[in-house]
């Protein structure tokens, strides 16, 4: 218990889990942002420039696999939540 | 293990070594014999890079740890698909653009030669250890359930890797890992039909059995600092974790640059973030089915059946048989009531009190055996699948699944040895002590360099047994550097302003202050990734600014 406003430890981790989670889905956008502008970063502008030619688009594989891990993490909450 | 069992083993095991090192046998140049002549396409290249990282303890451990644990163990893959887009978007274009063989030439080219070195030693020193237990981990097991000589198998598994590994180079390596992870997946297949086919419920009474007793627990939301395994920690550390392995370690980095072009290198990276959690979550799956399986057939109240043997008939003898013997009878009225909560729902109370009665007795019987003889060892979620396979499948799939776990030994060693002797020959004999040999003179110090580190291997496996907790050390080990390594890299691929000397710096800095933390401090070993990692970055900005400052001023 810290001062008279009764904070218990368990409130601190609580508060400090909430942050750590909106901390992560901020670093998940900012993910998404990245790979969006991937073409303003100098190493990967410098790189893409030298690779071959491909006209796969890679943003949207990307976008792809993300959002297919993002399901896999639903379906397995289902999962969870069913068994 | 009867003559078909053999026959199976020793064939397919023959056969895969067999095929790859004659289809292989002609590399005359290294650009052929470390990458393969770059010609690999994308499913070859995904196949072997999930053969690198699945050794044959993934194959034995993973479902004893889901029948002990539950499904909580798939979290730490959540951040391995995140890991790999990173690592497509940014950082295989730039090995690409620069051609290079090891993941370390890329750091000379960054910063300088010192960079270089650093990482390239670091790296020996810890997948070097890493080799021998990838030999020697499986072979305890085996030698100790089937009585073969743990030497012996120390050296056979190490010579037949050597000899296709040195025949062939990365051609071979890619090639047999195909055909591996072809033999994995059918004998895993195999063991799970078979084993759904024996319990006497069908596969959704069984999945609610699970579940009641509390293992189908995928997904764990809560922010609780205690537990291992959450959907927050496998996110943040699964993501740290494999950017590290997948973007820096040689026998990763080796797979991947082998490919025909940045497309297909690209695709079979992705093929991994696509399809690591599914294989991840049927063999934990199998590991789950295993505990409903035992739920009605005998289940030992020890997997390891010598140790057994041994407390059995120690002084503690009678104690440990009552143990079992009280095991048994709640094991009996246990299986009763589960066939009713099957049917219709209702006894889960029971059960429940009756499954907290079981997990008490093992954990007496642990005691016990500790105190028959301490040098044992009490945790036997290693041998519960082993057990299965050897009590209760088919003869012919006894030897299949034996080639399993020996197939995904070999894999990975076969990984390790060939980046170990290109990271040798390339950051270290070529760069530092022959500069200007042939082509032909470099591949043959490269099957040098494989001999000696697949004997450096086995002679690591041979003497293993004489440490005590050898696993855990190399773990700790692996920890100790891997932060120091990732730091490096991403200073190089992310933050232009950091130059050479400030980097080098920042390494040693940060390498001394983890293992100052190491010595000094209780923090868990797993820690040592963020803060050698972080450690870095922050040093070596600080050495760069005060440096830039000086100039200016």
């Amino acid at each position: 218990m810290l001062g008279k406003n009764k904070i218990t430890l368990r409130t601190l981790v609580e508060i400090l889990g909430l942050q750590f989670r909106i901390f992560f889905f901020a670093h998940l956008f900012g993910l998404s942002v990245l790979v969006n502008r991937k073409n303003d970063i100098w190493i990967v502008e410098e790189a893409e420039r030298n690779s071959d030619q491909d006209s796969t688009n890679w943003k949207r594989v990307y976008l792809f696999t993300i959002l297919l891990l993002l399901a896999v993490i639903a379906v397995l909450i289902l999962f969870s939540q069913r068994y | 293990m009867q003559f078909l069992d053999w026959l199976v083993l020793i064939s397919t095991l023959a056969l895969i070594v067999g095929y790859g090192s004659w289809k292989t046998r002609k590399n005359k140049s290294i650009e052929s014999y470390l990458l393969g002549d770059k010609s690999l396409k994308w499913g070859a290249i995904g196949l072997s890079v999930m053969a690198t990282q699945a050794s044959a303890i993934t194959f034995l451990s993973t479902p004893g740890q889901a029948f002990e644990s539950g499904m909580g163990f798939i979290q730490i893959y959540f951040g391995l698909p995140i890991a790999i887009v990173i690592i497509c978007a940014f950082i295989l274009p730039i090995y690409y653009r620069l051609r290079v063989y090891t993941a370390y030439e890329y750091l000379e080219q960054r910063f300088n030669l010192n960079t270089r070195l650093l990482a390239a030693f670091l790296f020996l020193v810890q997948r070097g250890l890493a080799a021998g237990i990838t030999i020697y981990a499986p072979a305890i097991i085996l030698s100790t359930v089937l009585g073969w000589n743990l030497n012996l198998m120390n050296i056979a598994v190490g010579v037949l890797v050597i000899v296709y590994t040195v025949s062939g180079g990365t051609k071979a390596v890619t090639m047999t890992q195909k055909w591996q992870m072809l033999v994995i997946l059918v004998g895993m297949v195999a063991a799970f039909g078979i084993m759904l086919s024996m319990i006497p419920l069908s596969f959704g009474q069984s999945l609610d059995v699970a579940g009641m007793l509390g293992k189908m627990e995928a997904v764990d939301l809560s922010f609780d600092i205690n537990n291992r395994y959450t959907i927050w920690s496998g996110l943040a550390g699964g993501l740290f974790l494999s950017l590290s392995y997948f973007g820096t370690d040689q026998s990763q980095v080796q797979r991947y640059l082998g490919g025909s072009s940045l497309k297909e290198s690209r695709l079979g990276l992705l093929f991994n973030a696509w399809m690591k959690i599914p294989m991840q979550f049927f063999i934990l799956l199998t590991g789950v089915m295993l505990f409903v399986f035992y739920q009605f057939h005998d289940q030992p109240i020890f997997f390891n059946e010598p140790a057994r043997q041994i407390v059995v008939e120690s002084a503690e003898g009678e104690r440990f048989q009552n143990l079992e013997n009280e095991f048994n009878a709640v094991h009996k009225s246990k299986e009763a009531l589960l066939f009713n909560y099957s049917e219709t729902g209702e006894g889960s109370e029971k059960i429940l009190a009756l499954n907290a009665e079981e997990m008490d007795l093992r954990n007496r019987a642990k005691e016990v055996i500790k105190a028959a003889d301490p040098v044992l060892e009490t945790k036997d979620a290693d041998y519960v699948f082993i057990s299965f396979i050897l009590r209760y499948l088919p003869v012919g799939i006894v030897g299949l699944l034996l080639a399993v776990i020996l197939s995904a030994a070999m894999s990975s060693t076969a990984g390790e040895l060939n980046a170990l002797a290109s990271t040798t020959t390339i950051d270290f004999y070529k760069r530092v002590f022959h500069p200007n040999a042939t082509e032909a003179h470099y591949v043959m110090a490269s099957r040098l360099f494989t001999v000696m580190w697949g004997l450096l291997a086995i002679g690591f496996a041979l003497s293993a047994s004489l440490l005590d907790n050898l696993i855990q050390a190399v773990n700790i080990l692996g920890s100790l550097f891997y932060g120091s390594i990732l730091g490096i890299f991403v200073a190089a691929f992310f933050i232009k302003s950091i130059g050479a000397r400030a980097v080098f710096l920042g390494g040693i800095v940060s390498q001394s202050f983890v293992i100052f933390l190491y010595l000094t401090s209780d923090i868990g070993f797993l820690w040592f990734n963020f803060i050698g990692c972080g450690m870095v970055l922050l040093t070596s900005a600080i050495i760069q600014g005060l440096s830039s400052q000086l100039k200016s001023s």
